[in-house]
């Protein structure tokens, strides 16, 4: 008998143990896109990108804390003097998750592979050589002294993969990388399930599967938090957020958001291609009533070109207060009179036209008429897209925050054609073409001296604000809601979270 | 009855060759050019032009409408341009659960209705009448996204009784059956009900009661059976509209649905999904139609009398 009591005191002690130190097995995250592709370099969404943080690495990271680069599946790497000359270490050992091992000839591999990538071509647009002299080593070098060559490489699209696997299978070879997840199930529509890679070099994640399930609808994203049915609803309606405050068995978690919300003007189409009728719409633009009535108020306004928290940003930019009659006087000064202008907005979701109606009334005030023009998202982005650029102005957003180059270079640089003309770089949406700029961004980007570096971005900042090419309106927050209890997830302000230590311990 | 089946069979094939042309011909004039919603912003001109002969977008419409029926022909449905997945694989994987939330939804209609619209049509103008059709109204008039969000309030946040969402076991297809059953429900209860006024007055009831049968009787057997044609003619429509896609029910439930499958892969320019999807459901309906034409034959005599000449 008491050899018995003490067989089961030993077994009950066990068990707590192991129940006090286990994790809740299955997180499941409710998402309110779906997964569109596993492939790193065939998309850019932020939900596939979150997918990518599990699945696979990148060559280095950024500390989500302060900002520095730090190793990811490379350990250690150096930089020529010149800085244009990278060399990566990549430990010995590595695996994908299904075994095959990972070599620097997989990088080289991946990053080739993405200059064909039309979402990953931009980033490695200046490597000209890739030379592998071992196993564990991969040579870069490129045709300038780019200093944002690391912030690029840490970007999701450029995540590692397999060339034996890629190779065999071009449609589920992409999906597999040496993450700390592979992916178990993935029901396009409904779900997608993660499980942990057990022989994960940095040790095993703490939570053995991690589900995306997709609830589309706001609402019911929240009432299946509220029930338990998911662990965490990413992006609650912002007019639901009391409801997760006041309950003590959930939490709210609210990150200042980098994407920045703006007014894309055409400047090539007649009148927007004039600087004073752009000052006249950045005047006239009442950012916050448009945070009041678009977003309950759960925004910020921005005034900047570049994204909040970005190097370089300026904090002395001077700002086009809202101001009807200094509106009214640039029109004046542009040559055109009241009534003489008439534009569209092109509009893809309701915040946005909430935001364009208000607009709307305040450039009615001053002469100009707007036509709000409502797209589905693709239909927006295919007229973005076009190379005929038929559109006028359109609320858009930059969500991308991989360095200060990749975004003034993006949104207003353009290159030099075979005839040589300029063509806008993919995401300008103001259709710019200024070789005065474009020369400036390249002095920034090859600028070896940060502070020297930061002031030339403060001058590029300075020189948008005098020809204004956009109207930045502002940032919002990225709205998490979660289980009282989950903790280790790290809550990105792009909202491309990373999942990889989550747990409800 | 066999050639009459196989004539239906054989006409299915210019009903689908017709919808695959003019799903493709309405995508291709919608506005947004399914190229650029696939590439990134950053992509070259020789990169559209590669993604654009990888997607089988060049070429003239009608050839590329050719093109896809010489794959349909083979059975195949493509591969989705977002997803790069095969239509066919996306398609069967959404279709049993829109099965299952189609069935369940018609047995949920059937089990309210029938009882309901022929104790209205028993007792026209009396109270159960009045309430049967108030309650039809109610069913008829309000929105299902609306409904779904108050069984979900309900019975999912208040009383915990069914998930609020997904598709997980038997619990999960409860609310969204009832939900996109209610409007069925009601607009069966009224058809059964004035189908079965039209038949109660008819002269052989009247007949039957003189002679003594006992009204249960005269109701199952009689009245009920002559009032199923219509009643099933609804049946069928409404069928074929929930294996079409509930769309909003889908959404609000988060149910994985052929009918949401549809309107994401619109939004997406996905051409392929949502011409297969289509196609496929086209077949579907098209099949639903024929059996409800067959059920017509075996609950009417003289129907079968004709197909038999």
């Amino acid at each position: 008998m008491k050899k018995t009591v003490v067989v089961l005191s030993i077994i009950m002690a066990l068990f707590m143990a192991m129940t006090a130190y286990a994790s809740q097995d299955t997180i499941t995250i409710g998402v309110a896109n779906d997964i569109t592709t596993l492939d790193p370099q065939a998309s850019n969404t932020d939900a596939n990108m979150m997918a990518f943080t599990l699945t696979h690495e990148t060559l280095v990271q950024i500390d989500p804390e302060t900002g520095d680069i730090i190793p990811g599946l490379a350990d250690s790497w150096e930089v020529s003097d010149d800085g244009k000359t990278f060399t990566f270490h990549i430990p010995s050992g590595v695996t994908f998750t299904d075994g095959t091992p990972c070599t620097a000839n997989d990088v080289a591999f991946t990053y080739t592979i993405a200059k064909d990538s039309s979402f990953a071509n931009a980033k490695v647009s200046d490597i000209v050589d890739i030379q592998v002299p071992d196993d564990n080593t991969v040579v870069i070098t490129l045709s300038r002294a780019n200093q944002e060559f690391l912030l690029l490489m840490a970007h999701r699209g450029m995540s590692i993969m397999s060339e034996k696997l890629v190779t065999a299978d071009k449609t589920e070879g992409p999906w597999v990388g040496t993450g700390m997840f592979s992916v178990e199930n993935w029901v396009p529509g409904d779900y997608i399930s993660f499980v942990r890679n057990e022989n994960y070099r940095g040790g095993a994640a703490p939570t053995r599967r991690i589900v995306f399930k997709l609830f589309k609808e706001a609402s019911t994203r929240l009432i299946a938090l509220q029930t338990g049915e998911i662990d965490v609803c990413v992006d609650p309606a912002s007019t639901d957020l009391n409801y997760i405050k006041d309950d003590s068995k959930l939490k709210l978690i609210q990150v200042p958001n980098v994407v920045m919300i703006y007014i894309a003007m055409q400047n090539d189409k007649p009148g927007l291609d004039n600087v004073h009728v752009r000052k006249a719409i950045a005047y006239a633009s009442n950012k916050e009533d448009m945070i009041f009535a678009a977003l309950n108020d759960e925004g910020t306004v921005h005034n900047n070109y570049i994204n909040a928290g970005q190097f370089g940003l300026n904090p002395d930019i001077h700002v086009y207060e809202y101001d009807l009659d200094k509106a009214a006087e640039e029109l004046e000064l542009s040559g055109y009179k009241p009534g003489d202008l008439n534009f569209k907005v092109m509009v893809d979701k309701e915040f946005k036209k909430t935001a364009a109606l208000i607009l709307q009334e305040d450039l009615d005030t001053i002469g100009i008429g707007l036509e709000l023009e409502e797209l589905e998202t693709a239909a927006l982005k295919g007229r973005l897209n076009d190379a005929a650029l038929d559109y006028e102005l359109c609320l858009y957003q930059w969500t991308d925050a991989d360095g200060t180059d990749f975004t003034v270079r993006n949104m207003y640089g353009s290159f030099v054609q075979e005839d040589g003309t300029l063509k806008k770089n993919g995401s300008n949406r103001a259709n710019l073409k200024d070789a005065k700029l474009n020369e400036m961004i390249d002095e920034a980007l090859v600028e070896i001296d940060p502070a020297k570096r930061e002031q030339d971005y403060f001058e590029i900042e300075n020189y948008l604000d005098e020809i204004v090419p956009i109207v930045p309106l502002w940032t919002s927050f990225v709205n998490i809601g979660t289980k009282a209890e989950v903790e280790g997830a790290v809550w990105m302000p792009t909202a491309k979270h990373d999942y990889r230590l989550i747990q409800i311990p | 009855m066999w050639r009459y089946i196989l004539k239906r069979l054989l006409m299915l094939i210019p009903v689908l060759l017709a919808v695959a042309f003019v799903i493709y011909a309405i995508m291709n004039v919608a506005e947004g050019d399914p190229v650029y919603s696939v590439a990134g912003a950053d992509a070259t001109e020789e990169q559209l032009a590669a993604l654009r002969e990888e997607m089988g977008l060049n070429g003239s419409l009608i050839e590329r409408y050719f093109r896809y029926i010489g794959n349909l022909l083979k059975g195949d449905l493509g591969v989705s341009y977002v997803s790069k997945q095969d239509v066919m694989k996306i398609y069967l994987q959404r279709l049993p659960n829109t099965l299952k939330l189609a069935s369940m939804t018609m047995i949920f209609a059937t089990l309210i209705a029938l009882p309901l619209g022929i104790i209205a049509a028993v007792n026209q103008n009396s109270w159960i009448d009045t309430l049967s059709m108030v309650l039809a109204l109610i069913g008829l008039s309000m929105p299902n996204f609306w409904l779904g969000l108050l069984l979900i309030i309900l019975f999912a946040l208040k009383l915990g009784w069914f998930p609020s969402g997904g598709n997980e076991g038997f619990k999960s297809i409860i609310l969204p059956a009832f939900t996109v059953g209610a409007g069925l429900a009601a607009l069966l209860t009224r058809t059964t009900r004035s189908s079965m006024l039209d038949v109660i007055r008819q002269d052989y009831l009247r007949t039957a009661r003189a002679k003594g049968v006992p009204e249960k009787t005269i109701i199952r057997k009689h009245a009920l059976r002559n009032a199923l044609i219509p009643i099933i003619t609804i049946f069928g429509v409404q069928f074929s509209n929930v294996l079409g896609g509930s769309v909003l029910a889908e959404t609000v439930f988060a149910w994985p649905g052929v009918g949401r499958l549809v309107v994401d892969a619109i939004d997406q320019r996905d051409i392929p999904t949502v011409t297969g999807a289509l196609v496929m459901t086209t077949m579907l309906v098209t099949v639903v139609n024929l059996l409800i034409d067959i059920v017509y034959a075996f609950v009417d005599p003289r129907i079968k009398a004709k197909y038999s000449k």
